[in-house]
């Protein structure tokens, strides 16, 4: 391996380290959110228990959250700068988005029932990464 | 801003991963740092200046900073 691209050692709060630790969780994540879904849509199960695994992946989550925000505070001061450039580009067009859809939807541009929180959240979800690709390649 | 890291670096033979880890950075900062893409914070071109043994205004060229 070339000696200039090799990984840094743990403790420098290397990318490729700390997506390591966190992207377990958020997997486990992903398959909470999709088993939910299907238990969701196919499983009859009382009213409780509907609530119940609609909240479930919200737990998982949090988890990941709770991860993520070690990551961030283990991260070194350019990390951190790209991580909030990226909340900064996401957060105010996740911010657009919404808006935008909901004006679109008084006037009957968008259908009611296209536009729901299922479909919106993963479009939010994606502007953060979009953010963080950004905010990467200004400084590389 | 423009700075000597890259020649420092080498006169001691590190790689950018060697000198990540002595100043508990992530090799990408280097990288940004030595290309002038990222201008260090004070504490950082302290711990630099005092791990090549020399000082901030020898290693970083203020002069040519980024508009």
């Amino acid at each position: 391996m070339d000696p200039e691209t090799r990984p840094s050692l743990p403790h420098g709060a290397d990318c490729s380290v700390e997506s390591a630790r966190t992207t377990p969780y958020l997997f486990a994540f992903g398959v909470a959110y999709v088993g939910a879904l299907f238990a969701l849509r196919f499983a009859p199960m009382p009213r409780g228990a509907q609530i119940a695994v609609a909240l479930a992946p919200a737990a998982v989550f949090v988890l990941y959250l709770v991860r993520w925000l070690g990551a961030i505070r283990r991260m070194d001061e350019l990390q951190r700068l790209i991580t909030l450039e990226a909340l900064a580009i996401a957060y105010p067009l996740a911010l657009l988005l919404i808006m935008t859809l909901g004006l679109l939807e008084m006037v009957g541009a968008v259908r009611h029932d296209f536009i729901n929180y299922l479909r919106l959240w993963p479009l939010v979800f994606w502007l953060y990464f979009i953010g963080l690709l950004i905010a990467r390649r200004r400084y590389r | 801003m423009k700075n000597r890291l890259r020649v420092l670096r080498a006169e001691r033979d590190w790689t950018q991963a060697d000198l990540a880890e002595r100043l508990a950075v992530s090799r990408q900062t280097v990288h940004a740092i030595e290309t002038g893409k990222y201008d260090p914070s004070l504490p950082l071109a302290f711990k630099i200046a005092r791990l090549f043994e020399s000082s901030i205004e020898a290693i970083f060229d203020p002069g040519a900073a980024r508009a």
